[in-house]
């Protein structure tokens, strides 16, 4: 066959000629998304429109934008509250994990350090435990009256802390047990990016006269610069749809101060008169923020590049 | 690469790929749709087969290891005695009543589902439980005692059938207080002096800031209150309301006898089972937990009345019960419904609830096993305090709206905890009456014309809902 | 990539050249070196912690939330015991070992295998077949990914019931496989982007066609980025607790989590503590080895796919 000769397939691959053997591959995970993820999107959002409760289980109708109208002007706790813990919750728990796993992966980075295979197996307990399991010990750890915490604070006569008994520190205590949970994974993927900046541009810049952290604010940091901005943006995102965490540890007590938006859909849709229309409302108010969020940080970042 | 593998030309092996995954595009698609007519013809299939035979669904709720013995030897007792149902039992947590509402959006909740007077009450409201009216009369119910079949009314019909009866009563340790309180001022004054036995005693430790309110709603009629009105509006803000918070907040402001800032029930059961604490305010079901704690010290008695106005604290006093979900809810057909209803008698006859009573401490809701339990003294020495409290209890309210009191007075009460320099009871107890109504307006009650498929204490609300909103909304605001 | 940092650690940088003999920078390193132990030791007891914690209250009888303190947590050999473990294994007639734990196994493990086919052959076409559309493919991926699962629970409930996929092993797996499958998807593509055309343009020349080309050369190149995207998959379904909740009330489907929480709930204010421990250690034991013998290819796979 003329079609295989070898300066034929060359142009042939390089030109990357159209084929349609391409949508066979992609068409099993294309119904798959259609089945799981279209299908269901499409019935939220006519949910959202409708009155579907326990009210109105069986003959719910179209009610129009009359949820978000609520939800705008009324509910309580109030969309703005709800909106700001999100942003709270996703906001601190990202810029704390980041910087501190960029510190963590600079310190372990450092040439000539010992041990540091050893410190990296220990950094991998908190990721490999799964999450389900650490976030019930954290709980039990952090009670205020039996919690081991406050029982070895209380040994260097330190008063007990309400860690989830007070609104003002308990979105705190949240952040802090995400940071547990989640800084190996940005320390591994800082080491990895900070591994690939050749040692020899650390080198250059120390014989310019620079110290430590002046060379990795001089070398590392404008090379690493975009691949820090798309760790922390999807981090971003994957903390604003972290469920567990604020679920497991308070689901939104003292009062409403460590609701989320998406532990407060799920309360919304479960609790002793499920709501699932207003759930609805409540998950497409927050897809819709996020993709705005989304939208405004790829104009300043361009993360989306990614893609081509 | 290696040359010796890859000979053979290329375009059969190109055609043999595309004949593969169109025939498995094929496949997946024609077995997906007949999976889904399979199933659509199937249910009717099921259901038209003759009485002969019936299969019935059970969620079993059942908390403790006791409750789960009692329930599983009248299981046993049933199956013998209809051998030709046969009982499909489920257990454990995704048994809850969300759960079983998801379920009936698509006809598939089960037969018979156990839950408390409350929750239940919803569900019948949304349409989801057969009136059972229509099937025991009063000469099953007059069994039963007053309180808990009125736990299981709602406009006349009865939606369930109770098989215990629960409440919160005065725990208190003899060893600090050696004799019941009569009145509030002396149960006040009690605590006064066990406070002030030292550091790390407080008389009447409760978490008002971490709790639904749930203990709390006894206070309400020691003031003339209540939770809602006969129309069933939402009574939070009235001044008698508005007392009873004060009155438990001066128990941390005033007394000195509470402590702001707990952080749950556990923190008051810490104190109580150290023996710091004089009293604790809780049911039955964490009796042997403060048994094993305080031994002889531990006795129960009914909150006590107010002397000055004659008015008693009424803990709610609420009623687990079987329910049988009607054929909207389950597809259920006549016979599988007949099925359900006798177990539901069977699951809470006589036997039954001796076997609760001594297994797992729980109180009948059967006059007949009250009058054996009193026959029989040895089980629980401290029956007479509940005997007591049951005396002065009120209707567990069970209209859906009830569902929302919870939520809001955790709302408010923490606002109130939390921020005490700026918010007075008053601002608290407004803020939990705002909430209620916000959350019913959200579930479109107050849109809704009368013929809303919630009961008509729903409809009158609905015109009172849109009269006050205004002044309502402009207070929260 | 991991091997690199140990490299580092011994090879003589530019650095140590120049700085030896100079004293007074030799001791200004070794306090420098020093306080970065020090640190990395103190955070390394704060990853560990909780994991330690929960093993020695595990193998303490009779522990309770209560009864925590300082020298319980010291290992003493005296007080160790097995009966939190034994009484495990006999909760509910062995339902662990008989259910749970196999039931989590065919969950994630099948889940992982139809997951990872479907993202692999998919990742495979998106990286290196024109296929016209594909930008839109791959920003409506992006944007899924955004959206909580909380949003689809109902109208999947629905659709799931009216399938009879409700109460059955299929309903759970499907959803399970593609759960992480956007994400994979992702990792694939971009580590194949960063292969050359070269491989495959050889092995057709010597006569595979492009399809045998993709899947005999290129496939086992992408071993790494392969059992990171496995990893993934694996977690998810092994972990789940929300979405069975909802899908599941047949207690021989259930899954560990599940069972966790009915362990744990039987009483919730009478926890038996020990036991709990118990059983967070058998759950999240298979993970954290499974995590320590793939460290390896974590790093590597998230260095070069997770960007570019």
């Amino acid at each position: 066959m003329m079609l295989n000769s070898p300066a034929r397939i060359k142009e042939n691959v390089r030109s990357r000629k159209w084929d349609w053997h391409g949508y066979l591959f992609i068409l099993p995970v294309l119904a798959v998304l259609a089945f799981l993820d279209f299908y269901p999107l499409a019935f939220g959002i006519y949910y959202s429109l409708t009155d579907f409760s326990l009210a109105h289980i069986f003959n719910y109708k179209y009610i129009g934008a009359r949820n978000y109208l609520f939800i705008l002007n009324g509910n309580i706790p109030p969309l703005a509250v709800l909106v700001w813990q999100t942003f709270e919750w996703s906001l601190g728990s990202i810029i704390l994990m980041s910087s501190f796993g960029f510190l963590l992966a600079l310190l372990m980075n450092q040439p000539g350090l010992r041990g540091t295979r050893f410190y990296r197996t220990i950094y991998l307990f908190p990721w490999a435990y799964p999450a389900f399991i650490t976030v019930l010990i954290w709980k039990g750890l952090l009670d205020y009256n039996l919690g081991f915490i406050n029982k070895f604070l209380g040994i260097f006569g330190i008063a007990k802390i309400y860690w989830f008994g007070l609104p003002s520190t308990s979105m705190l205590s949240l952040i802090l047990v995400n940071l547990w949970l989640s800084f190996p994974y940005y320390t591994f993927v800082y080491t990895a990016s900070l591994q690939s900046v050749p040692r020899e541009l650390y080198d250059s810049a120390r014989m310019d006269g620079y110290g430590t952290f002046g060379s990795v604010r001089k070398v590392a940091l404008p090379l690493l610069k975009r691949q820090i901005a798309f760790v922390t943006i999807f981090g971003f995102i994957f903390t604003w749809n972290n469920f567990y965490v604020p679920f497991l540890l308070t689901n939104g007590s003292p009062g409403t101060s460590t609701f989320i938006l998406i532990t407060y859909t799920y309360y919304e849709a479960t609790n002793s008169l499920p709501n699932w229309a207003m759930a609805s409302a409540y998950a497409m108010i927050s897809v819709l923020i996020m993709l705005a969020v989304v939208a405004v940080v790829n104009r300043f970042t361009k993360m989306m590049s990614v893609i081509y | 690469m290696d040359t010796t593998q890859g000979g053979s030309p290329t375009p059969p092996k190109n055609r043999l790929t595309l004949i593969i995954a169109i025939a498995v595009v094929v496949v997946v698609v024609a077995s997906g749709i007949g999976l889904a007519l399979y199933y659509s013809g199937s249910s009717h299939k099921t259901t038209s087969t003759g009485a002969s035979k019936v299969t019935i669904t059970v969620w079993d709720s059942s908390a403790s290891g006791g409750e789960s013995t009692a329930f599983n030897n009248s299981l046993a007792a049933f199956e013998a005695k209809y051998t030709n149902v046969t009982v499909v039992v489920t257990r454990g947590v995704a048994v809850g009543s969300s759960n079983f509402a998801t379920d009936a959006t698509s006809h598939k909740a089960p037969n018979v589902y156990r839950d408390s007077s409350d929750n239940a009450g919803a569900l019948y409201s949304a349409g989801l439980v057969v009136n059972l009216s229509n099937y025991l009369g009063t000469s099953f119910t007059s069994n039963f005692t007053t309180g808990t079949i009125n736990d299981w009314t709602l406009n006349g019909a009865l939606y369930g059938v109770p098989v215990n009866t629960n409440g919160i009563a005065l725990y208190y340790n003899k060893n600090l207080v050696p004799n019941a309180p009569t009145t509030i001022n002396q149960m006040i004054q009690d605590a006064k002096n066990v406070t002030a036995m030292g550091k790390g005693y407080l008389g009447l430790p409760y978490a008002i800031g971490a709790t639904w309110g749930y203990r709390f709603a006894a206070w309400y009629p020691a003031f003339g209150g209540e939770l809602f009105n006969s129309s069933g509006y939402p009574m939070l803000n009235s001044s008698h309301d508005i007392s009873a918070m004060n009155f438990v907040w001066n128990w941390s402001k005033t007394y000195g006898i509470n402590t702001v800032g707990l952080s749950s029930m556990s923190d008051e059961q810490a104190y109580f089972e150290a023996g710091k604490s004089a009293f604790m305010l809780d049911g039955p079901w964490d009796q042997s937990t403060y048994q094993k704690a305080l031994g002889n010290n531990l006795s129960v008695c009914a909150i006590p009345y107010d002397s000055q106005t004659g008015k008693w604290p009424m803990p709610l006093w609420g009623s687990i019960g079987y329910m049988v979900s009607n054929s909207a809810a389950s597809g259920a057909n006549a016979s599988q419904i007949w099925a359900s209803v006798q177990f539901v008698k069977s699951m809470t006859n006589f036997l039954t609830q001796v076997s609760l009573f001594q297994n797992a401490g729980d109180f009948p809701s059967l006059t007949s096993v009250g009058t054996y339990i009193s026959a029989h003294p040895g089980v629980d020495p401290l029956v007479s305090g509940w005997v007591a409290q049951e005396q002065h209890a009120q209707k567990f309210p069970n209209i859906p709206q009830m569902a929302y009191y919870w939520s809001a007075f955790h709302i408010g009460a923490t606002n109130l905890e939390q921020n005490s320099s700026s918010v007075t009871p008053t601002d608290a107890m407004n803020q939990i009456e705002a909430y209620i109504i916000s959350e019913l307006k959200a579930n479109n009650v107050p849109y809704e014309s009368a013929q809303s498929s919630f009961g008509p204490g729903i409809a009158q609300l609905v015109l009172i809902g849109e009269l006050t909103e205004s002044t309502t909304f402009a207070r929260v605001v | 990539m991991t091997d690199n940092i140990e490299a580092t650690g011994n090879q003589d940088t530019l650095e140590t050249i120049i700085e030896s003999g100079n004293t007074h920078y030799r001791r200004m390193r070794v306090v420098k070196r020093l306080i970065t132990h020090v640190f990395l030791i103190l955070i390394a007891i704060y990853a560990i912690f909780p994991i330690y914690y929960v093993v020695i209250n595990s193998l303490s009888a009779g522990i309770s939330l209560a009864s925590v303190s300082v020298s319980s947590l010291l290992p003493l050999p005296t007080k160790l015991s097995f009966q939190n473990y034994t009484g495990l294994f006999r909760f509910q007639h062995g339902a662990l070992l008989n259910i749970w734990l196999p039931n989590t196994l065919f969950y994630a493990g099948s889940a992982t295998i139809l997951g990872l086919a479907l993202a692999l052959s998919a990742g495979l076409a998106l990286s290196r077949f024109r296929i016209p559309g594909k930008k839109v493919i791959l920003y409506m991926m992006l944007i899924l990914s955004t959206f909580p699962f909380v949003i689809m629970i109902i109208p999947m409930y629905d659709m799931f019931s009216s399938l009879s996929l409700t109460n059955s092993y299929a309903g759970l797996i499907i959803p399970y496989s593609a759960g992480a499958v956007i994400f994979s998807v992702w990792l694939i593509k971009n580590y194949v982007d960063g292969i050359p055309l070269d491989f495959e343009e050889s092995a057709q020349i010597d006569g595979y066609s492009r399809t045998q080309a993709l899947f005999r050369i290129l496939l086992p190149m992408t071993k790494p980025v392969l059992i990171m995207a496995m990893l993934l998959s694996f977690f998810g379904p092994y972990t789940d607790y929300a979405f069975i909740n909802i899908m599941v009330t047949n207690g021989s489907l259930w899954n560990m989590a599940m069972g966790l929480y009915a362990y744990s709930q039987v009483s919730s204010q009478t926890i038996n503590y020990g036991q709990f421990s118990a059983f967070a250690v058998v759950m999240g034991l298979p993970i954290f080895l499974i995590f320590l013998i793939f460290q390896k290819y974590l790093v590597s796979g998230f260095s070069i796919s997770t960007y570019k």
